[in-house]
């Protein structure tokens, strides 16, 4: 019950994007199409599960036995920068078209606020292992969801009879800003 | 299969506006000083091999009937002379309802004492079918030019070839296409065994079972009940192997549309990318099915077709038997309009017809009404307001689409998108246009994205053409330049030997004696170019002795 | 000494990764074929040269491998370049007028009064697109002329003409104003 609860919080309740305003610069960034979205979305769940993990199991075994937490920020840095370059070079390799249209984007995952967020925040609460991948794929649920929505929203608001001034990225972010007040709907549904 | 089971989703009812017209028998056209045949293929793409295909010379004398452009494949139909008279050759001239296009029209100056056709009558009730075959029938819809004359233009030979066997159920379908439009009404009136015997040559073309007629019967009342008329005809004309049923549908438009007809029918869905063949169903109007008959018995060529001009800017609203290529403005004339009018003309019926442009073009074989309203009723006119997202016209949609959707996108130029919303299964039944609360010109903006994707997709076939080509050059050229290098180089491994090189010489040597002793002739210098080159081979070995 | 500890932890942890990531990296190759693939849809196939490439499958693979610039095609015209900037989910750029300038679609028309017959237009049509045999007049298939103007400049009598090709009209887009009709009182 735990797990499913953990998980819920991650995606809903905490979302890390619209509660958390963590992971905010892909989130405006690559939410302009569709298939891009998409794509970041599960670049970033595959980081973000991975990185949680990893993370943990690095915490574990090798910083808390050498007492070394005061390295954690640094080490999980270095943990992410690989997971993300391993996640480059697979989508390299097979889907070059999404390689290309993510461009920048995907090495920024590195810098994703909410990638470290989660495996800072598993330390922190002294997550168990299971825990700790339940959250980071809950964390990348709830991202996903929220980009895909605002890419979703944006192509539709392409159509739409935008004033000259709102046109483009200030729409985005009202319409972020307005995701963020509907997501406000499900605090007390856990906490955590 | 008598009442609707199934009825298709959306649609409405309407006034249906058709009882004037049906007051008079139908009226032949007065002789027309000339007529202009509008030239193009039924998708609307140019007339392919033109020069090849026409079978007459400007300044011609021709007869009516005459054939003046031949069938050259299933898509491209014949065409023939309406009338006696001169043929003056091709005129490029504005097309009726497009006013930046201008189509090719074959150019008749119709001869003095050509006599104005009169509407066939109607076939004798003791006709004899037996003896026909399903090839008479194909070739004659063939030579006689045949095309669907429910508005598609589609050449019919092509569509029974292709539901050959495959074709259960063959619908004759008699529902008036829209409100004004009375021309299939009309022909029921007036030739309903012609009818009934066409149907049953396109059943045996088709060797389908089945045959169902449908129609609306909108004027029963005051006319008399088409449906009575029609199985009085099938009893007179006897038993035959074909069954044969007559279904009145409910008055519902766009109940004359294909596939809402089939829905409405048979209670079968046709999914937007099949054909109803691929539901042993074939739908055909009852105007082609007229004209199969006159085609396979009377050999008579596909030159007229009746025409409603109607609409409260005509005096008299009349059906009338109009030669192809007859001017509208002459039409209008006939029915006691005035062209000069500041009224709407409309080529087609008021929901999905086209305004007219240009008053002095002329009707096509898929010309089924020149309808004249007012100016104050033209909604149209009203200036457009931003969609409300009311969704009135979702809710008409019988194509089950989201028109104030695609009218965005197709207003935004994002047609693929469009596309993916299923912009090409709109029919153009115009509803939409009609109950939009912002008088929006929702299918104008349709026909554009439609056009644009099928222009689209035409280039994009071209240019898969154009690389497959290029691929194939491409490796003829390196398999070339290959066999060139192995050629080379085994005549340089040849001449590796002194031997085999000092005899490779001495060949070449005898080679061009026996040349300098025969016969000079004119390809004297193309032999000495030879004998040089293998001399500048010989040459090129020598450095390897 | 912590110190020292993390120090040598860290750089173990880097060296690891780095190893993973190289020894990975020779795993995947990188795949250019299919983004190739993809610009190459979207080119007009017109197979012209005039982007400095050979045809359009050789340019496709250039700017694939990031040695093009994405307009550099002047049959595609700006629409093509947008296409591409699309796809790449690039910045675009306006089409480079030292290509040439983009022209609506032509096709090739032979002169057959002043045709010699030197099939040299044969040789340099990229899409066997003209017919024809040494002093027999050539023809040009019309359905399969791109309109790339490679055969002009071989003609030594100057007896080929580009025409403006057919093409079935699109019916305009209708006028309407998109913005919300509020008219100010008095104005």
């Amino acid at each position: 019950m735990d797990w499913v609860f953990i998980l819920v919080s991650a995606a809903l309740v905490n979302n890390f994007v619209l509660i958390k305003f963590l992971g905010l610069c892909p989130f405006m960034g690559v939410s302009a199409r569709l298939e891009s979205a998409i794509g970041m979305a599960m670049a970033t769940a595959f980081v973000l599960t991975l990185a949680s993990v990893s993370s943990h199991l690095v915490m574990t075994y090798v910083l808390v036995p050498l007492s070394l937490e005061y390295l954690s920020t640094v080490a999980f840095i270095v943990i992410i920068a690989g997971l993300v370059q391993l996640t480059e070079q697979f989508m390299r390799h097979t889907a070059p078209v999404l390689h290309r249209v993510l461009g920048i984007y995907l090495p920024l995952i590195t810098s994703n606020c909410a990638v470290l967020g989660v495996a800072l925040l598993n330390a922190r609460q002294h997550h168990s292992l299971v825990e700790s991948a339940l959250y980071g794929f809950g964390a990348a649920l709830g991202f996903g969801l929220v980009l895909v929505a605002l890419a979703a929203m944006r192509q539709r608001l392409t159509l739409a009879d935008v004033p000259k001034s709102f046109q483009g990225a200030p729409i985005g972010l009202v319409t972020a800003g307005l995701m963020a007040l509907a997501f406000m709907g499900f605090t007390g549904f856990a906490k955590l | 299969m008598n009442a609707a089971p199934a009825p298709f989703p959306g649609g409405r009812t309407l006034a249906h506006h058709k009882a004037a017209p049906l007051a008079q028998p139908i009226v032949p056209a007065p002789r027309p000083r000339a007529l202009n045949l509008p030239l193009h293929g039924y998708a609307g793409e140019p007339e392919p091999d033109l020069e090849a295909r026409l079978q007459v010379q400007p300044g011609q004398r021709v007869v009516a009937g005459e054939l003046l452009l031949a069938h050259q494949d299933d898509a491209h139909p014949a065409l023939h002379a309406p009338l006696a008279g001169v043929f003056t050759g091709l005129h490029r001239c504005a097309a009726p309802t497009d006013p930046w296009a201008a189509a090719q029209h074959l150019q008749i100056e119709v001869a003095t004492d050509a006599e104005p056709v009169q509407p066939p009558d109607d076939a004798p009730a003791d006709l004899d079918l037996t003896g026909v075959s399903a090839t008479d029938v194909i070739e004659a819809l063939k030579r006689c030019g045949v095309v669907g004359l429910g508005g598609a233009r589609f050449p019919t030979a092509e569509k029974v070839r292709h539901g050959q066997g495959a074709v259960e159920t063959l619908i004759i379908n008699g529902v008036g296409c829209e409100p004004y439009i009375a021309c299939d009404e009309a022909l029921m009136y007036a030739r309903p065994r012609a009818i009934i015997l066409g149907a049953r040559l396109l059943a045996r073309a088709l060797a389908a079972r089945r045959i169902v007629i449908a129609l609306e019967d909108p004027v029963a009342d005051a006319h008399g009940s088409l449906v009575t008329r029609l199985n009085d005809d099938l009893q007179a004309l006897g038993p035959v192997d074909v069954e044969i049923d007559v279904v009145q549908v409910p008055e519902r438009y766009p109940q004359g549309a294909e596939r809402q007809l089939i829905q409405t029918l048979t209670g079968q869905a046709i999914p937007h990318h099949q054909l109803p063949q691929s539901f042993g169903l074939l739908v055909s109007n009852v105007a082609t099915a007229a004209s199969a008959f006159d085609a396979t018995i009377h050999q008579r060529p596909l030159t007229h077709r009746v025409v409603t001009v109607t609409g409260p800017a005509m005096a008299q609203p009349m059906n009338v038997y109009a030669p192809i290529g007859s001017a509208v403005a002459d039409l209008i004339e006939l029915a006691g309009g005035r062209p000069d009018d500041n009224a709407r003309w409309v080529l087609g019926g008021p929901l999905s017809g086209q305004p007219i442009h240009n008053l002095a073009a002329s009707i096509d074989k898929g010309s089924l009404c020149v309808l004249g309203l007012p100016e104050e009723s033209s909604s149209a006119r009203q200036s457009p307001l931003p969609c409300i997202n009311c969704g009135f016209c979702v809710s008409v949609c019988p194509a089950q689409l989201l028109p104030q959707q695609l009218f965005k996108l197709a207003q935004h130029g994002q047609h693929t998108e469009a596309q993916a919303l299923g912009m090409m299964d709109c029919i153009e039944c115009g509803l939409c246009a009609e109950v939009c609360p912002s008088h929006l010109p929702l299918v104008d903006a349709y026909r554009h994205s439609k056009d644009w994707l099928r222009a689209q997709q035409r280039d994009e076939r071209a240019q898969q053409r154009a690389k497959r080509r290029f691929d194939a050059r491409q490796a003829r050229i390196e398999k070339q330049q290959s066999a060139d290098q192995a050629r080379r180089q085994a005549r340089a491994e040849r001449l590796q030997s002194q031997a085999a090189a000092q005899s490779e010489i001495e060949a070449a040597l005898a080679r061009a004696r026996a040349k300098k002793t025969g016969p000079h002739s004119p390809t004297e210098s193309g032999k000495t170019g030879k004998t040089g080159e293998s001399g500048d081979k010989g040459n090129g070995g020598d450095p390897a002795t | 000494m912590s110190m020292g500890l993390g120090v040598v932890v860290l750089v173990a942890m880097v060296a690891i990764i780095v190893g993973l990531l190289a020894w990975l990296g020779q795993r995947f190759q990188a795949n250019d074929t299919t983004l190739a693939d993809e610009i190459d849809a979207l080119l007009p196939q017109t197979q012209c040269a005039q982007c400095g490439y050979p045809g359009c499958r050789p340019y496709a693979e250039a700017i694939a491998q990031g040695e093009a610039a994405i307009n550099q095609c002047p049959p595609g015209g700006q629409a093509g370049v947008d296409a591409l900037a699309h796809l790449l989910g690039v910045e675009s750029l306006p089409l480079n007028e030292d290509h040439g300038e983009h022209k609506p679609p032509m096709v090739a028309v032979i002169d057959e009064d002043r045709c010699i017959g030197c099939t040299l237009c044969i040789n340099a049509c990229p899409v066997d697109a003209i017919l024809g045999a040494q002093k027999q007049m050539h023809t040009v298939i019309a359905d399969e002329c791109t309109g790339c103007e490679l055969c002009l400049a071989p003609c030594p009598v100057d007896c080929i003409d580009l025409i403006p090709a057919p093409r079935p009209s699109i019916r305009p887009r209708p006028t309407t104003d998109p913005s919300i009709p509020i008219r100010v009182a008095g104005a």
